[in-house]
């Protein structure tokens, strides 16, 4: 039984690893690992006492392979009943594991309410445009040198707008997320490369998240601002948020009254993260009761 | 009252909602009483006409075609603490502009300026403001450069701090709604300042450019503010006791600047707070215009007998 879920959860981890965009894990597994270790050693009682579940246990040397191959165990993943190998069981599983809810603290809800609204990345195609030939050929795409010295061009799949300039830069924004993103760009460079440029594909690289986060607690700006004076500005005729300048990690937050959060000038899923994980307590201690 | 005070009878456009929002979000009572509101309104427009008309002279002596922020800049060239004050308007107005219409953060403005730079265009401030340039051109002993700390701003925010204190979460939230209140038409990328114009200018006989409006916007924003600092002012005067050396920290007013360093003592009533009547208004203009030393005082004279002319924003 042990290591069925041992298998079973190497296998999805090795699936877990194959996008090759890189992605950043949202949540610690501190909680759930616990949780695995629980089911695990109640499990182990149960097989003692019910043999019948042996002849299911043979099964598993069939692959050793995989064993081998064991890796860090993702919590949720061994938990999920979604995959491959599943081998039927005399006894229900779900019955002998002991139901523990995880704490929804209020940090995870605030993390979970993240949510990236646009992804801005540059390109370098590495050769030079004319603008002007650009706009002329392609669909979509404006171009007024006296309001905006760049070609802005769009697609629909996926849904995004690219800044194209001169020196063969290509800025790339409307995007969701990072692969998304990077698929535009590719994009953009072909459409750019079938007009005939020589045009390659450089340093492709997220320049900013834009995301936004609810805390669901007013907070009490005026006091947020007398306190944090050096990093917040606040100015309500001007502008009814505050203005929050984070700077390890260098991000710019945007704090409303009613708890909503807007995260810009992050590099990084993780440094949004970080971002929330200072910033929270300290609103906790401004929020209106 | 209203009708003394209005001056060219009725007006379509006026800014009481405004105003009454302003009065409330200084510390008022969040029901500022609406014969001061009016009176404060006409306050500010007779004071912002006077301006746009001297404005309007300077403008004319350079054989210039609109009124500029360069002419009431030139006005406000005396007070070194406002220029400040503009100054720093400016750099938050930046600031906000190139976060809101981009969406661009700070951090990723190297970026962009970066690869616009061959473009020789940052097209994220559509057209410069120029109100810093002006104020050092004004300031040649550079005045300005040396004020580090705004202490106006400073005892504002403490005031808005320790009257939102003890606030519940629905008249917290209608006390920022009323903070946000300015002479500007709107919130959004295009804050116009159509209704402003409207209302000092209806027959459009000055012409006024854009950054000049956006001068008197923070002038006019600036006379309500300084009129509600002055009741609150007069109003500690009056609960002053003769010959009691204490009564300087009884504060409860929220603007003394001694009193706020006994935290303790100040009430932060947010409830209790009268609303402003047109007499403590009457009363602060009184004490601006009484000449007391200087160039209007006992023995200046006054060789015009024309009416000083005072701005109480500066």
């Amino acid at each position: 039984m042990d290591k069925l879920n041992e298998q079973a959860s190497s296998e999805s981890a090795e699936k877990r690893m194959t996008p090759s965009v890189p992605t950043t894990d949202w949540s610690t597994n501190v909680n759930q690992e616990m949780e695995i270790s629980n089911t695990n050693s109640g499990n182990n009682i149960n097989m003692n006492q019910t043999p019948s579940q042996s002849g299911s246990n043979k099964s598993i040397p069939a692959t050793p392979a995989l064993l081998s191959s064991q890796s860090f165990v993702a919590g949720e993943v061994a938990l999920t009943p979604t995959h491959s190998s599943f081998t039927p069981q005399a006894v229900n599983p779900h019955s002998a594991m002991t139901a523990i809810t995880p704490m929804a603290s209020g940090t995870n809800q605030a993390r979970n309410s993240i949510k990236v609204q646009n992804c801005v990345s540059t390109v370098h195609l590495g050769c030079e445009l004319k603008l002007l030939d650009i706009y002329c050929r392609t669909r979509f795409s404006e171009y007024n040198p006296a309001r905006f010295h760049g070609v802005v061009m769009k697609i629909i799949d996926p849904r995004a707008t690219a800044l194209v300039f001169r020196s063969g830069k290509v800025l790339c924004t409307g995007l969701r997320n990072e692969h998304d993103s990077y698929i535009a760009a590719r994009k953009f460079a072909r459409i750019i490369h079938k007009l005939g440029y020589p045009a390659k594909f450089l340093d492709f690289k997220i320049q900013n998240f834009i995301a936004t986060a609810d805390l669901r607690f007013p907070i009490r700006l005026e006091a947020l601002q007398q306190a944090h004076g050096q990093f917040a500005s606040y100015e309500p005729e001007l502008f009814p948020g505050l203005v929050y300048r984070m700077v390890r990690p260098r991000v710019v937050l945007l704090i409303f009254v009613n708890g909503k959060i807007v995260f810009t000038g992050g590099k990084t899923r993780g440094e949004i993260n970080e971002a929330l994980d200072i910033i929270y307590p300290i609103l906790r201690s401004y929020r209106i009761s | 009252m209203a009708n003394y005070f209005t001056m060219e009878g009725t007006e379509s456009t006026n800014f009481q909602k405004e105003i009454s929002n302003m009065m409330h979000g200084f510390g008022d009572n969040p029901n500022p009483n609406a014969a001061t509101v009016v009176l404060v309104e006409s306050i500010v427009q007779q004071q912002l006409k006077f301006m746009i008309q001297e404005a309007h002279q300077l403008c004319n002596l350079r054989c210039g075609k609109w009124i500029t922020n360069y002419d009431i800049i030139y006005l406000m060239r005396k007070n070194i603490v406002k220029l400040k004050r503009l100054h720093d308007y400016q750099l938050k107005l930046d600031q906000i502009d190139k976060k809101c219409i981009l969406n661009i953060a700070s951090p990723a403005e190297s970026l962009i300026t970066g690869i616009i730079l061959e473009d020789e265009k940052d097209p994220t401030i559509k057209k410069r403001r120029t109100h810093i340039d002006y104020i050092r051109e004004f300031d040649e002993a550079d005045e300005v450069g040396q004020i580090k700390f705004d202490a106006i701003d400073y005892l504002r925010k403490v005031r808005a701090a320790k009257i939102t204190e003890s606030m519940t979460f629905d008249k917290y939230e209608a006390y920022h709604k009323a903070r946000c209140a300015s002479f500007r038409s709107g919130y959004g990328i295009g804050k116009g300042f159509a209704k402003l114009e409207r209302w000092l200018n209806p027959m459009k006989e000055f012409k006024l450019s854009q950054p000049a409006l956006e001068v008197l916007c923070f002038v006019a924003y600036e006379t309500v503010a300084e009129i509600v600092d002055a009741v609150f002012l007069v109003r500690q005067d009056a609960k002053k006791k003769s010959g009691d050396p204490f009564s300087k920290f009884e504060g409860g007013y929220f603007c003394n600047p001694v009193s706020l360093h006994n935290a303790v003592y100040i009430k932060s009533g947010y409830e209790g707070v009268p609303a402003i009547t047109v007499a403590e208004v009457r009363e602060v203009l009184r004490r601006y215009y009484t000449p007391k030393v200087g160039m209007n005082g006992l023995f200046y004279r006054n060789m015009s007998l024309d009416l000083p002319i005072r701005y109480i924003a500066f």
